[in-house]
């Protein structure tokens, strides 16, 4: 479900909205929500505030119903001026987090919001994309924007894998016999997954580090012009 | 403008890190018009700071170029063109962090030369502008700029270099003439120049060979043989053949240096050379950024080698801008070509030309003022 979050800081009244696909984790620290949750892709929105756990509340559908969960271990959650663990939650509520008070918006007008700002969660406090890419070499997207990223923006609206970011695949990485990257790993030479097509399998974050290799020439010489 | 001179005076910082004259002088041409209204400061390595610094101590300074402004002046921080990546990364963030200044201009290279600028760029509270010189879309590509650019840049000011630069199409961009170190009326008297050179007074055609280039020559897709070692070096040679082909021409080389293989009595040395190449018939040299527009203000016909860069892209600039030429006997045939076609007499051509800085002034400061 798509909603619409109003996050106001108390401090200075500035107000930014966002809008966001259900569940949507919210915290302090990107890499430390959870990317997916029961195969569904996490919206992750960074509270830069000291009082904000690492990872401080999910907003899920539970029983089609919009529901609120502290995962702070009691930090502080409120709902409607009222302290809570968990909460459901309606059309206008507003429920606050450390210094932020934030207003939950059902039925957003979506065409006022483009789905750059609806991804605009993933971005660091440098701005730069927190999320991990690539099939066989993981690295950090890295971006400064989604427009024209290939890698976890555009990839969660076409849904095509080969532009998945990495925390669709829970088995990347573990190359044990019986996961499904054991093959890579004992066919590593000649990097062939498939045997019957012999289709290497990369992605377009993958050819990207090889790229970065290539192109290391680029801000070492200083006297470069 | 008016009422600007009432605003307070800013400090206006230009990164203009990279090697050779064109970054330097590019900032300097825009640093010295800037400091008449704040006060300026220039971050480069180039290996030509101290050419230019003992340019400026000689007496009588040139004329306007970086004296006192009327309310401060233009400050050279130099780091050492020696040191290594790490280190000269580290001077220019702690520069960056520990001055005060108003606005940061970073010539060229939106990450830093070395890509240091990347980290502290978005913790900077002042306008951020970049100054797009043509670059390499590999650079481009590899280092995801559009998007950096476009984030982290409150203003792109194209310097000339038309709109097929490929940070152009961004909406901060904005196109000035080209950036000059010399406005028309500044130039060197004819006079002076010409003794400067040590032109013979029966005025023959001249020829000005503007060895400027530092790194060995590489022209693409071309092998190293005949050219010589350096790329002053292919000068040069040029320089000694022009000469002894066509004798009854005044064939002179700029450089800082003599170039190995150049005459010494055709060899002069001038910082700005653009005060030189007004009194040429045709200028040969690279297609660096300097050279091409100050030869087509200067409405000079420019022969150009393409060297290759890094991160210049010489050929589009040569193709566009100039006569383009792979080797020295080519240099020489044209020369004899364009020398026959040209009529008047250059010293005697009404010079007016537009000096992109003086935009680029109204520009910055109008995007500080919006910031
Ligand atoms: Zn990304």
């Amino acid at each position: 479900m798509r909603l619409q979050l109003t996050r106001t800081a108390l401090a200075t009244g500035q107000a930014q909205t966002s809008v966001l696909e259900t569940p949507i984790a919210l915290g302090r620290e990107f890499a430390l929500m959870p990317g997916i949750l029961e195969g569904n892709r996490v919206s992750r929105l960074v509270l830069e505030d000291a009082q904000v756990a690492d990872y401080h509340t999910l907003i899920d559908e539970q029983a089609g119903e919009l529901v609120i969960v502290d995962q702070s271990g009691g930090q502080g959650l409120r709902v409607n001026g009222v302290s809570t663990t968990t909460s459901p939650l309606q059309d206008g509520d507003h429920f606050q987090i450390g210094s932020y008070d934030l207003q939950v918006q059902f039925n957003p007008e979506a065409a006022a919001v483009s789905d750059e700002e609806a991804s605009a969660a993933a971005f660091n406090s440098a701005g730069e994309c927190d999320r991990q890419v690539g099939f066989l070499f993981p690295r950090r997207c890295g971006r400064t924007t989604t427009v024209g990223c290939p890698y976890c923006n555009s990839g969660q609206v076409n849904n095509d894998p080969y532009f998945y970011e990495r925390s669709y695949y829970s088995g990347y990485g573990t190359y044990h016999s019986g996961y499904w990257g054991s093959n890579y790993y004992d066919n590593r030479d000649s990097y062939a997954y498939n045997a019957e097509t012999r289709n290497i399998d990369f992605t377009d974050a993958d050819s990207a580090s090889f790229e970065r290799e290539a192109d290391t020439d680029f801000e070492q010489d200083m006297g470069a012009s | 403008m008016n009422g600007q001179r009432d605003r307070p005076r800013q400090h206006w910082v230009i990164y203009a890190l990279g090697g050779g004259w064109g970054h330097l002088n590019r900032a300097l041409a825009l640093g010295r018009i800037a400091v008449r209204r704040h006060a300026v400061t220039i971050l480069t390595n180039s290996s030509c700071v101290e050419y230019v610094l003992e340019r400026l101590d000689l007496t009588p300074r040139p004329p306007s170029l970086l004296g006192k402004g009327e309310r401060g002046d233009v400050c050279l921080e130099a780091i050492a063109p020696d040191l290594s990546r790490a280190e000269t990364c580290d001077r220019v963030q702690k520069f960056l962090l520990q001055t005060k200044y108003d606005c940061l201009i970073v010539d060229t290279f939106p990450r830093g030369l070395g890509g240091e600028l990347a980290e502290i760029l978005p913790q900077l509270q002042v306008p951020r502008i970049l100054v797009h010189r043509d670059l390499n879309p590999q650079y481009v590509q590899a280092k995801g700029l559009a998007e950096f650019v476009e984030q982290h840049f409150e203003q792109i000011l194209v310097p000339g270099e038309g709109y097929e630069v490929p940070l152009a199409y961004l909406p901060q961009a904005q196109h000035t003439a080209p950036w000059l170190i010399r406005s028309a009326d500044e130039l060197m008297p004819l006079d002076q120049a010409r003794s400067l050179l040590r032109l013979p007074t029966n005025p023959t055609q001249v020829v000005i060979i503007c060895a400027s280039g530092s790194a060995p020559p590489s022209l693409p897709g071309k092998g190293a043989g005949g050219l010589g070692s350096t790329e002053t070096q292919l000068f040069g040679t040029l320089t000694y053949q022009l000469h002894q082909a066509l004798p009854e021409v005044t064939v002179r080389c700029l450089s800082p240096q003599c170039p190995p293989q150049c005459p010494p009595e055709l060899w002069a040395s001038h910082w700005p050379g653009m005060d030189c190449l007004q009194m040429a018939d045709v200028v040969v040299g690279g297609a660096g950024y300097n050279t091409t527009y100050e030869c087509a203000a200067l409405k000079v016909p420019l022969i150009s080698f393409a060297f290759k860069r890094l991160y210049d892209r010489q050929a589009r600039r040569a193709q566009q801008h100039s006569y383009e030429v792979c080797s020295v006997t080519e240099a020489i045939a044209l020369v004899k070509a364009l020398l026959q076609q040209a009529a008047e007499p250059r010293q005697q051509r009404q010079l007016s030309y537009t000096n992109g800085v003086f935009r680029a002034v109204e520009l910055i400061e109008s995007a500080i003022a919006g910031s």
